[in-house]
């Protein structure tokens, strides 16, 4: 959109007196209207904006304004929206603060606002205004599937089909970037698409704690309540998050309770295994525990392959399966970082006009991989696993044979294999001089335990992320 | 009588065309598509001060509104506990720029608005772009959703301008005021300050006064005097 050129040549007079950042964060994003000879408006995209102009830099701008108009009595008001736009309301006036809607905020709308949409209070019945927030992209067809979500991924779509009748709740458990939020909004989707009818609200946990706070500020906790214990479905986003916070945990718990014996379903996810959540209470822990906890793990070569396919074809790009291998080899720790590099790619070699092929992925990506070949050395896998395991890194390497120390070893040695380039003679050697067959020997001792032993599974599944694989 | 120049200074706006570097070509095409809204969902840039994050991160904000597309500018060391508060409002932003991620990083409370924000960004569909130190796998990230979530888009690296770069960039800056800068001047300068651009663009600034007062064109020696015996 043009300015009309007064209004232009009050930011250049504006450009003079404030510093860049200034003028990049409060006066650009302004729309100025000339009602007429007498009025302008000025329209500020949000209320924050709003109100930072309307403290800071009004009395500037209509000094200015007045001078160029030749108006001294030149009306500069300044309003929450759009111009150009009908507006049914002046917003000269903030009204509530949107934190006190319980709904989430809406999707975005193509075009925002021109007003700050009424509150929609809690426990109102219409669904005008109601917003699941569910992104419609989190479907379970755009979902890769492989070893390491398949259970989670089986369990979602039970979910999704028999709402409130199996796996009640479902809890989904994972380190960060690994598709425990997709399951989510997966679920939501198809709750919807089979049910229209269905008030399904996906939000995060510290949301839900935010919009407590502000619920018992502005003395309306009963709408809040009522609001949450009636939808049918919730999904809320790590609830790690609720930990050490005792009041929402407390509001948390009624509203588990409620919707559990009303037959809603309701899904959660976790970073960690929830028994494991330091700050969370007993009683809650064991509701978690009521349905069905499952795990989704790191994604294996084959599936981070697979995800790269996918999210290629998503970009309408076709990606050479050699491609997608050397990208999967070198970006393990998650799923959000293997879709930063293909984007890289992407970016790159659109630009550059080139095909994507390996060599090409490698002159895109080479800051990152030279980033994650730097990180992951000897050293720093022996003082990761002695850290974890509270022991000495003097003790892994020494001669010592009890458990409680040869096991860290045994591990330390496995990731060692798996993470690095160096031959076994060369990882024996850093632990104390140990010969070849020691490290092979550990390498399979763990592979064997980690099939076995759901502990050591998890513990070396933690330690390769802690490595920022 | 000497002439007392006007106390204002000449602004450049932040755009694109004025940041050099030929290696940063593809970096400020990747953000102009960005801010037409036809770009990347994220996008973060790192390189060292004084590399020019934040007049790309503005030059962002001032391509997508000149386009109509209203862009928020936060940079994080100014904007403190306001973030959650201006995160609340993303959805009315075809672009959000947030400046200096490092002034967050290591703290719960600002790693964790900063999280929020990125997931409010995603779920209301606004392209982010974020600016860095270091590459976000080398920030001591203390909250691991925001660690993985500021690997989520391309990661790109500023270039540091070469000093054949630069002394073109303070050529051109000095025509554009009127005045005429030697290329030798130009090489005294970057022999003898500090070499960011930001720098050398506020020398310019100070040359530019200085040489108006005392009318002398900007020789090494008139240069030598303003800046080392003026001291």
């Amino acid at each position: 959109m043009q300015h009309f050129p007064m209004w232009q040549q009050c930011i250049d007079r504006l450009a003079q007196e404030l510093p860049n950042d200034q003028l990049t964060m409060w006066i650009f994003p302004l729309q100025a209207e000339q009602v007429s000879d007498e009025q302008w408006l000025l329209w500020a995209p949000n209320r924050f904006a709003f109100d930072w102009v309307n403290q800071k830099l009004l009395e500037q701008i209509r000094i200015h304004a007045r001078e160029i108009s030749g108006q001294p009595e030149l009306d500069v008001s300044l309003r929450i929206g759009e111009a150009g736009r009908s507006h049914t309301k002046s917003s000269t006036t903030p009204s509530t603060p949107p934190s006190t809607r319980p709904a989430p905020a809406a999707p975005r709308p193509t075009t925002p606002s021109p007003i700050e949409p009424e509150p929609v209070e809690p426990g109102d019945t219409a669904d005008e205004g109601f917003s699941h927030n569910l992104n419609r992209g989190f479907t379970f067809e755009t979902f890769v599937q492989g070893k390491s979500n398949q259970l989670a991924c089986a369990a979602s779509q039970q979910v999704a089909a028999n709402a409130g009748a199996s796996y009640n709740p479902l809890l989904i458990y994972g380190g960060v970037g690994l598709g425990k939020t997709h399951l989510m909004h997966a679920v939501g989707n198809q709750i919807i698409e089979q049910q229209g009818d269905r008030r399904v609200i996906y939000l995060h946990s510290e949301r839900y704690v935010q919009e407590m706070i502000t619920a018992i500020r502005n003395n309306n906790t009963e709408q809040f309540k009522n609001f949450y214990r009636g939808i049918d479905a919730l999904l809320i986003d790590d609830i790690q998050f609720f930990a050490t916070k005792p009041r929402s945990q407390e509001e948390f718990f009624h509203t588990f309770n409620a919707l559990i014996e009303q037959g809603k379903q309701i899904v959660m996810t976790c970073d960690r295994y929830p028994k494991e959540i330091e700050g969370l209470e007993e009683r809650l822990k064991s509701r978690f525990g009521w349905g069905l906890t499952v795990a989704v793990e790191p994604p294996d070569m084959e599936t981070r392959v697979a995800i790269l396919h996918s999210k290629a074809e998503q970009s309408g790009i076709d990606l050479d399966s050699d491609v997608a291998f050397f990208i999967a080899r070198r970006i393990q720790a998650n799923i959000r970082e293997l879709e930063g590099a293909l984007r890289r790619v992407i970016v790159t070699t659109q630009f550059s006009k080139r095909p994507i092929t390996i060599e090409s992925t490698k002159d895109a990506l080479k800051d990152m991989i030279s980033a994650h070949a730097k990180m992951i050395t000897l050293d720093n896998i022996q003082r990761t696993v002695a850290k974890y395991y509270n022991v000495k890194i003097q003790e892994l390497t020494g001669a010592r044979r009890t458990r409680s120390i040869a096991r860290p070893r045994q591990l330390a040695m496995a990731l060692a294999k798996e993470l690095t380039n160096h031959s076994l003679p060369e990882i024996g050697e850093s632990f104390g001089g140990r010969d070849h067959t020691t490290v092979l020997h550990a390498v399979r001792k763990i592979e064997e335990l980690r099939e076995i032993d759901s502990k050591i599974n998890d513990d070396y599944n933690l330690l390769r992320h802690t490595l920022n694989v | 009588m000497q002439q007392i120049p006007l106390a204002l200074d000449l602004v450049t706006p932040t755009s694109f065309e004025g940041f050099i570097g030929n290696e940063n070509l593809l970096l400020k095409a990747t953000l102009a598509k960005q801010a037409t809204g036809a770009g990347e969902a994220q996008v973060l840039i790192h390189g060292p001060a004084g590399a020019g994050k934040s007049h790309l991160a503005q030059a962002a904000c001032y391509h997508a509104g000149s386009m109509g597309r209203p862009a928020a500018y936060w940079p994080l060391r100014q904007l403190g506990g306001q973030l959650a508060a201006a995160s609340e409002q993303i959805e009315a932003f075809a672009l959000a720029v947030i400046d200096d991620v490092d002034a967050v990083i290591g703290q719960a409370e600002g790693e964790f608005m900063l999280f929020d924000l990125i997931n409010r960004a995603r779920e209301a569909g606004v392209p982010l772009l974020l600016t860095a130190s270091h590459p976000p796998t080398e920030l001591p990230v203390k909250l691991a959703d925001l660690a993985s979530r500021l690997t989520w888009g391309a990661v790109m690296a500023v270039h540091l301008p070469g000093d054949g770069e630069k002394i073109e960039l303070l050529r051109a800056r000095a025509q554009a005021r009127g005045l005429e800068m030697p290329h030798g001047t130009a090489q005294w300068m970057l022999g003898h300050l500090p070499r960011d651009v930001g720098t050398l663009l506020e020398v310019l600034d100070r040359l530019d006064r200085e040489s108006m007062i005392a009318k002398r064109r900007l020789t090494i020696p008139f240069v030598r005097e303003v800046l080392i015996e003026g001291e």
